[in-house]
């Protein structure tokens, strides 16, 4: 994997540990629904799809790098 | 018959199932697919247990989002996969690490303490764990059949006794096949995979027949359970304690995912490819959130279902289907959950095993002398064998913990317990791998306080539920001090014991190992492997001559010690390949340090890294080594290492250059060759006219009585041989001048139809003479080109030359066309003579390519006109070639580039 591709998980890391707690995270943390479904599940859900699919497709780029390096 | 026989029949057909897989894909461990990284991704999903699989939904019932906190940590670990995992798994190969406790114990220089510590607290924190699958399982039986009463009689009442003998013998099976734990268990890791598919397929299945056959759907469950008093709750993090709990509980998953040790072991130890981690990145992520999607729709449909605690939220899974008489669905349902338990007992127990072979077992038969003095000549099987008693003995304590302690906790709680027990690995562990820094003396103070703070504040109070201690310490506090009660240590009160356990004693270790690392030095041995393990990427392709040795060993001490364990083929072949490898003479009688380290890293495959230190300095005399030549020898490693790369790029260079000389010299060999032949023709060439003067002159001389008439003949053809030496000798030094570059054309702008008519000029009468018909047919808006006139009126003369002698004898005729052709302009001469053949068309250019071949008949002229005009061609900057003509007859034409205005 190239180190760019490298730097892109740990960016993607450092996002979802921020989006997943406080302070960010009580922006989703109400009791309130949409579209009949409660708030804070979505968020997360969302949060948790958002980042299989941006490690998807950095790990899908960095495919043809070799295997040696950090 | 009654359903709990069927239970039975089918989790017995089951089991029998992961017999036959195992075995199969053991006899087919070559097939490609079963070392796919799919399998790979999914054997990690042996990380969702039982508790998963029940736990979930009971703790999402009661807790809410609570029970993502599990999956959190896995999540954002994944995407430092490649980092963290990866560097793992290169360091556990290079030395041949197949635990986390020889992990810890190798990075510490191979303590054999830290390895015995490591794995004690191991056990301590798994075999509860193990213990609740066991009560999963057992409890789902129960579900089935509601008559039978909690067994707490004889053990041969009861089904997990019965369940925990199969899985024994599955684990002794599959898990402890071989001596050497470096290598792969095929079978293990597809059964893994197998169960971790099948319990993702039957909580998906229940969870659409919960969300979508019982309710209509998402929306339909949360907007009904909204009326419920603490929907709220459920579905949010609390404002006050929540923040906090939450993000201590991710933090501990995020360890848990690595440092468990049934998570070391697929994820490290079964590793086949650093690049399978690129897959599991985001497969397992995807995993996870499959198998939680429905958790939450699950639990609140529980909820819904069964008010006022009607049923124990752990048992939704199985009593909503039964509920609704869909006997078949909570079977499947069952097995899932099976599975799931199977699947971690499985993995635990042979992790776990390992463990304690290389860390307890075998130092303690090596240290002590009795023992040692019996076992040391069988010390191979006693290593197999004692594994396979271990997983007898692991199996044997959970189930005992089950039936004895286990009994009064939701399955959360344990597993949760255990989490915070292995996550003590965390800073010796992890910090270990990228701090040089951390030493010996830090990693022992770090998992002595986490694991002290570990059992003062979580073990304990599951102790004195168990009623084993009287609850007064939990009120009072040790010794009676306030702020050492275990459920508020140093006097703040979670709402969460876990959370509050895991930060205190994370915080200690963490802090223990930092501050006694920087305030007490390393050994030497330590420092080595420190250097090793942090900086793993530069020395994992010359490990050998990384690792710091001295002193005295002979190679077949060292060998009969590694056949005992590797078997005496297998033993000759490493160390043959590695002399290979490393230019070490075969018939070498003293080992040098590169031998004693690879030796010593093949046995720790077998045995461990702490006992196969010790097992070495058994059969090899070692030096003390001083600080400074650790580093003199790193420092060299890493000189070599850059030097080969160096020397690499260095001969590569060395090789094109090689490439080029080669082709220079083939070319120099085919001038010379063409030199040679170029004399050897022109001499033939002078000779046939000096031949033919001397005769002639000679006649002259010798018959003074010739005819006047005659004489004058003679004279003639003497004269005429010698205009042909003349201009033979003229081409010849005018071949010669424009290969050598001295012969200057001076260029000007000219028009080729003047040059051909002035060529035709002062043919004429030649051509007339012959009786040869010419044409021209000109282009009329030929452009200019740049070129010497005389020069190219000498090669348009040479082709009509040529074209004469080749030209029908009795009817001959020769066109001379200028004409416009891709921005060149193109002079052709035809003839109807017989045409060159095909394979001679480019020969023909060659210098005296007439004289070479005989067959032709032999023609007026030099031989060389033709190469004289590719050469001021050449010197034109354009082209000549020959081609037949499309009825008869040779087509010889030049092309010149036409001038840039």
């Amino acid at each position: 994997m190239s180190k760019r591709a490298i730097t892109y998980l740990i960016v993607i890391f450092i996002a979802m540990a921020l989006a997943l707690h406080y302070p960010f995270v009580a922006v989703a943390n109400k009791p309130s629904m949409i579209y009949g479904l409660p708030v804070l599940p979505i968020y997360l859900a969302f949060i948790w799809l958002l980042m299989i699919l941006a490690s998807f497709l950095v790990v899908r780029k960095g495919k043809s790098d070799d295997s040696n390096g950090y | 018959m009654g359903i709990e026989w069927i239970v039975i029949i089918l989790s017995s057909a089951y089991l029998g199932l992961l017999f036959i897989i195992a075995g199969w894909a053991e006899k087919n461990a070559d097939k490609r697919w079963l070392s796919s990284p799919y399998i790979y991704a999914l054997s990690l999903a042996v990380y969702c247990t039982a508790w998963t699989f029940y736990g979930s939904v009971g703790r999402a019932a009661n807790q809410g989002l609570d029970f993502l906190t599990t999956y959190m940590g896995p999540i954002l670990m994944a995407p430092l996969f490649w980092l963290v995992l990866r560097k793992i798994i290169r360091i556990c190969k290079a030395q041949r690490i197949t635990s986390i406790a020889d992990f810890i114990s190798a990075r510490y220089g191979k303590s054999l303490f830290l390895g015995a510590f490591t794995t004690v607290i191991c056990i301590l924190a798994i075999i509860p764990y193990i213990s609740i699958q066991l009560k999963a399982i057992s409890s789902s039986f129960r579900i089935f059949n509601a008559d039978v009463n909690e067994s707490r009689g004889l053990f041969f009442n009861d089904s997990a006794f019965y369940l925990m003998a199969i899985l024994a013998v599955f684990t002794i099976f599959f898990g402890s096949r071989k001596i050497d734990t470096s290598q792969k268990n095929t079978g293990l890791i597809t059964v893994v995979a197998f169960e971790s598919l099948f319990k993702l397929f039957a909580f998906l299945v229940l969870g659409l027949y919960v969300t979508y056959g019982l309710f209509n759907g998402f929306s339909d469950i949360f907007l009904q359970s909204n009326e419920l008093p603490y929907f709220e709750r459920l579905t949010t993090i609390d404002h006050v304690d929540g923040y906090g709990d939450w993000f201590w509980l991710n933090l501990l998953s995020f360890f848990a995912i690595i440092l468990l040790p049934r998570q070391f072991h697929v994820a490290i130890k079964e590793n086949n490819s650093e690049n399978h981690l690129k897959k599991a990145i985001w497969l397992f992520p995807l995993y996870l959130f499959l198998i939680n999607i429905f958790v939450l729709p699950i639990a609140l449909g529980g909820n819904l279902l069964f008010p006022e605690n009607a049923v124990d939220a752990d048992t939704y899974v199985l009593a909503m289907p039964l509920a609704q008489g869909n006997t078949f669905l909570a079977l499947l349902v069952f097995l899932g959950g099976f599975s799931a338990a199977t699947s971690m007992i499985i993995v635990s127990t042979s992790a776990l095993s390992i463990m304690i072979s290389n860390n307890l077992m075998i130092p303690g038969i090596l240290r002590n002398e009795f023992l040692s003095k019996r076992l040391n000549p069988r010390l191979n099987k006693v290593v197999l064998r004692g594994r396979q008693i271990m997983i007898v003995v692991m199996l044997m304590l959970a189930y005992l913990y089950f039936k004895y302690i286990g009994q009064p906790f939701p399955l959360v709680s344990i597993g949760l317990i255990s989490f915070v027990g292995v996550a003590q690995f965390a800073p010796s562990a992890i910090g270990g791998m990228f701090w040089k820094g951390g030493n010996y003396k830090g990693a022992i103070a770090s998992l002595t306080v986490g694991f002290l703070i570990w059992g003062f504040t979580l073990v304990l109070p599951t102790i004195v539920n168990a009623d084993l201690l009287s609850p007064e310490i939990l009120d009072k506090g040790l010794f009676g001090v306030k702020w050492l009660r275990p459920q508020a240590f140093l006097g703040v009160d979670f709402s969460n014991n876990v959370a509050q356990g895991f930060m205190w004693s994370i915080l200690f270790n963490g802090l223990a190992y930092v501050g006694v690392s920087s305030l007490t030095t390393q050994s030497i041995k330590e420092t080595n492997q420190a250097e090793v393990f942090v900086d793993i990427f530069k020395y994992s392709t010359v490990y050998e001559s990384a690792i710091v040795w001295k002193g005295q060993a002979f190679i077949t001490d060292i060998k009969s010690l590694l056949s005992m364990f590797l078997g005496k083929r297998r033993t000759d072949l490493a160390f043959e390949r590695f002399s290979d490898r490393n230019a070490i003479e075969q018939s070498t009688i003293e080992a040098d340090f590169r031998v004693v380290n690879f030796a010593e890293k093949l046995l720790s495959g077998a045995v461990g890294s702490a006992s196969a230190r010790i097992l070495m300095s058994s059969v090899v005399k070692e030096e003390e080594i001083k600080l400074e030549e650790v580093f003199n020898i790193l420092q060299e490693t890493q000189r070599y290492i850059t030097d080969n790369k160096e020397l690499k790029k260095k001969s590569e260079e060395l090789e094109t250059a090689g490439v080029k000389l080669r082709e220079a010299n083939e070319e120099l060999t085919k001038l010379d060759k063409l030199k040679d032949e170029f004399i050897s023709t022109v001499t033939h060439e002078m000779r046939t006219p000096i031949t033919s003067i001397r005769a002639l002159s000679e006649i002259i001389n010798d018959n003074e009585d010739l005819e006047t008439a005659e004489r004058a003949k003679f004279l003639d053809t003497v004269v005429e041989e010698t205009k042909r030496m003349e201009r033979l000798i003229n081409q010849v030094l005018d071949l010669e001048k424009m290969e050598s570059g001295k012969l200057e054309i001076p260029f000007s702008t000219i028009h080729l139809n003047d040059v051909v008519t002035e060529s035709v000029r002062k043919v004429k009468q030649l051509i007339t003479e012959k009786g040869i018909m010419l044409n021209t047919n000109l282009h009329g808006k030929l452009p200019l080109v740049k070129g010497n006139r005389d020069r190219l009126v000498q090669v348009i003369l040479n082709l009509v030359s040529n074209a004469i002698k080749f030209c029908d004898s009795s009817n001959g005729e020769i066109t001379i066309t200028t004409s416009v052709r891709n921005g060149s302009v193109e002079l052709s001469v035809s003839d109807n003579g017989p045409g060159v053949p095909n394979d001679s068309q480019k020969l023909i250019f060659e210098a005296f390519y007439q004289a070479r071949n005989q067959t032709l008949k032999k023609p007026e002229g030099t031989g060389l006109g033709l190469t004289i005009c590719k050469k001021i061609i050449d010197k034109h900057q354009g082209s000549i070639w020959i081609e037949n003509g499309k009825e008869s007859g040779a087509v010889v034409a030049f092309s010149l580039p036409k001038l840039k205005l």
